[in-house]
């Protein structure tokens, strides 16, 4: 019954939907009143089927195939909740509820926004649709086969899991917003001042993306246990890209707001940023390209994900270019001014979204072409592409905040210099004198300290002159400093080792001692394996680690569990390989100086993020 | 006005020259990092084919995986249920190698003593998963 009135109010949700369409096309309300109450009548139509399908899981009603194939009696009760978004329908329901959400906060917060909301609905409804007649959650298995379920994926039985869709999922949603406004602007365009949403905004969806990302890098670096924390999966490129254009976006719409120049660039990334979000949910849920993230693979239900990102790019852009107008628009700029810096900021952006996304997409390409031959693209395309790219971005990134509007003069001439200058003569110092010293370390090192220079600089110049500090700006651009620092220095000088050990038989790593002291088996209501105890000895210091292998009989699944043990310094990681042998484990013990660094700098992010300023206005 | 004309020429000169630049990294970077996908049978077949890296993919056959006791080489053979090769690997094995599933190596093919050496070895988190050149392969056959 449950189920069924869950199916009831999904379908009412998106004729709710299609009304508030027709009505705002049709009919434009004067008041804002009716955009507010059919947003609220629609988010709480999904809330309701969202509550309803958590109460199957919840009550273990297998007679729904969903809940039968992605949860099991056993599982603890917290799992049962958050194997909603395990698989494909769920996650699509729980990515509506969030996009509805939106909808309904936008409506709630801005006015004057006649045909926002609108478009915004037909992104809703195109899913709702999609969801209703092609991937239906609440869709009954009769006669009921299976009286005990199948399992959630022993791999998402993990608390960063439970908190990674939902998070990603409202940076990615967040992104219909500027896209409602865009839209909207060039319908209905008065003054330019109505694009002024569009930074806060994609500055939200931006946060949560980066949260999104890197919950999932942190997911994959310790539940995996190969000690990775980015493998260029197609999956996760999918979500590095619309990160990479809302960070675009947000940028060109800053530029917008203080010169008015870029208007028209501004509206074209938010169709391309959400045409990237629509577009990696293809790439996830189509299962066209082998990814570790495998959801239920069907291809014809992908190809209209695909459809629906094609229609809103289309209406996206036809609008755009049959409305758009540069009258009147402010178009130069002198090289030494801000306005240049952001003009290459969003220029290398957008070069490195198009260069992660041909990487993805590739293979689809080639195969097409090549009648059916296949082929994929290692990770290390996207390093030997992406790294130079990123780090001359970062270099502008340091300069760029020294500038000013309209300059066309160097501004700040000494005070560049002497951050180059000190910076590469500190790089060469530090990386020489720390770490083995390589020509990336010493690049990445100097444009880290070039970035934590400047921003200083900047930090101290406005505290000098009484100005206000731009808090925001300066927290976020640390903490991709931070990030970068992280990275170079965790990818450049991680050791790590393979090997198979005995019962009490020791490994030299480096100028650490690993012993393997005991191994003892773990029994859990959801699994059973072996626990393995490590110990690392390194000088007088000795720690234990306790990497696991595990068996989960509902779904036949092993896994590894890593032992690590972090520290601000540096991780040590080991992740059990196969038994050979009574006693001895096949182990690969992996050494990552400031591994921690990167999942700091996107927290640092995540945080400025939300810090900025809104101009939200409540009334 | 001729600043403002200066600074298009710089702008549109230079943004021809970096996407050029970017063009050229990205097809250098193509074909140093872009695997080519095999089957068994493809390496059996008379066609040589010399490439440093590449994949097949197909099952683990039945009762092959030989692992040592003491050190991390496995051996091991990979079936399109056709045609199979023996596969050398030194290094840890994935959760979900075992026999009678799928499986993707890379590596390259040793024509003078029919061994593909792989350097990776791939099998994919989900038992009911069957990767898709392996689906195609199996599906190719039967």
């Amino acid at each position: 019954m449950i189920p069924e009135l869950g199916n009831f109010l999904l379908i009412f949700s998106m004729i709710n939907s299609l009304l508030l369409i027709s009505i705002a096309f049709i009919y434009p309300p004067k008041d804002k009143r009716f955009f507010l109450s059919a947003s609220l009548v629609t988010f709480l139509a999904i809330f309701l089927s969202f509550i309803a399908l958590e109460i199957s899981f919840l009550t273990d009603d297998f007679s729904v195939l969903y809940v039968a194939t992605n949860s099991n009696p056993n599982l603890p009760i917290y799992y049962k909740f958050a194997a909603l978004w395990g698989g494909h329908e769920g996650s699509l329901l729980l990515f509506l509820l969030i996009l509805a959400g939106w909808i309904l906060v936008f409506v709630f917060f801005n006015e004057d926004q006649k045909y926002s909301s609108a478009f915004m609905n037909i992104v809703l409804f195109a899913l709702l649709a999609f969801t209703v007649f092609l991937s239906n959650p609440f869709e009954r298995l009769l006669p009921i086969s299976s009286i005990s379920g199948s399992d959630l994926n022993p791999l998402l039985q993990d608390f960063a899991f439970t908190i990674h869709p939902p998070m990603l999922y409202m940076g990615y949603a967040g992104l219909v917003i500027p896209f409602g406004i865009a839209m909207n602007f060039l319908l209905n365009r008065e003054k330019v001042k109505q694009l002024e949403p569009i930074r806060s905004w994609s500055v939200v969806s931006w946060s949560l993306l980066t949260l999104g990302i890197s919950l999932g890098s942190w997911w994959a670096y310790y539940e995996l246990g190969w000690g990775g924390w980015w493998f260029w999966d197609p999956v996760e490129n999918s979500a590095l890209v619309p990160w990479l254009l809302c960070t675009a976006l947000i940028h060109s719409s800053i530029a917008t707001n203080a010169r008015q120049i870029f208007i028209n660039w501004t509206l074209a990334l938010t169709i391309l940023s959400l045409a990237g979000s629509l577009l990696g949910m293809f790439l996830v849920r189509s299962g066209i390209i082998t990814s570790v993230h495998s959801f239920a693979l069907d291809p014809d239900r992908g190809i209209f994900l695909l459809l629906i990102c094609f229609v809103i790019v289309i209406l996206g852009f036809s609008l755009f270019f049959l409305k758009s107008d540069s009258r009147g628009f402010k178009t130069d700029m002198g090289i030494y001014s801000k306005e240049f810096m952001f003009f290459i900021n969003n220029a290398f952006l957008v070069t490195l979204s198009a260069i992660v996304l041909l990487g993805t997409i590739y293979p689809i390409i080639y195969e097409i072409f090549s009648g059916g031959d296949q082929i994929t693209v290692g990770a290390p395309y996207f390093n030997m592409v992406t790294v130079p790219f990123a780090l001359i971005l970062l270099f502008f990134q340091a300069i760029g905040p020294l500038t000013k509007w309209g300059g066309n003069k160097i501004d700040n001439l000494n005070s560049i210099g002497i951050i180059i200058i000190s910076s590469i003569v500190l790089s060469y110092l530090v990386s020489y004198l720390f770490f083995s010293f390589s020509f990336y370390e010493f690049v990445g090192n100097a444009i880290v300290l070039m970035l934590i220079q400047s921003l200083g600089f900047l930090a101290f110049k406005s505290f000098h002159s009484q100005r206000n500090i731009n808090f925001s700006m300066i927290a976020g651009h640390l903490g991709l400093a931070i990030l970068t620092f992280g990275i170079t220095i965790s990818s450049l000088n991680s050791v790590e080792k393979e090997f198979v050990l005995q019962k009490n038989e020791s490994v030299l790593v480096g100028s650490s001692k690993i012993t393997l002291e005991n191994t003892q088996s773990v029994k859990e209501d959801n699994y059973y394996g072996d626990r393995v105890t490590f110990s690392f000895q390194e000088e007088d210091r000795i720690l234990k680690l306790y990497p696991e292998r595990r068996f989960y009989p509902a779904s036949r699944m092993e896994t590894t569990e890593a032992g690590i043990y972090p520290s601000v310094y540096k991780d040590v990681y080991i992740s059990l390989g196969q038994k050979v042998g009574e006693n001895a484990w096949a182990a690969k013990v992996q050494i990552k100086p400031l591994v921690r660094f990167i999942w700091l700098g996107a927290i640092i992010m995540f945080l400025a993020g939300l810090s900025v300023r809104t101009n939200f206005k409540f009334k | 006005m001729r600043t403002k004309r200066r600074n298009r020429v710089i702008f549109v000169s230079s943004l021809v020259a970096s996407l050029f630049v970017a063009f050229i990294f990205i097809v250098l970077a193509m074909n140093e990092n872009v695997d080519f996908y095999y089957t068994p049978s493809d390496l059996t077949s008379s066609k040589i084919i010399n490439k440093d890296s590449l994949r097949i993919g197909g099952l683990v056959q039945e009762d092959s995986i030989k692992i040592s006791k003491d050190s991390l080489k496995t051996n091991f053979l990979v079936t399109d249920l056709e045609n199979s090769i023996e596969v050398y690997y030194e290094g840890i094995l994935p959760n979900l190698f075992k026999e009678n599933s799928g499986v993707i190596a890379r590596g390259f093919y040793d024509y003078s003593d029919g061994i593909f050496y792989a350097k990776e070895i791939l099998a994919k988190h989900d038992e009911n998963y069957i990767p898709k050149e392996v689906k195609k392969a199996l599906v190719n056959d039967s």
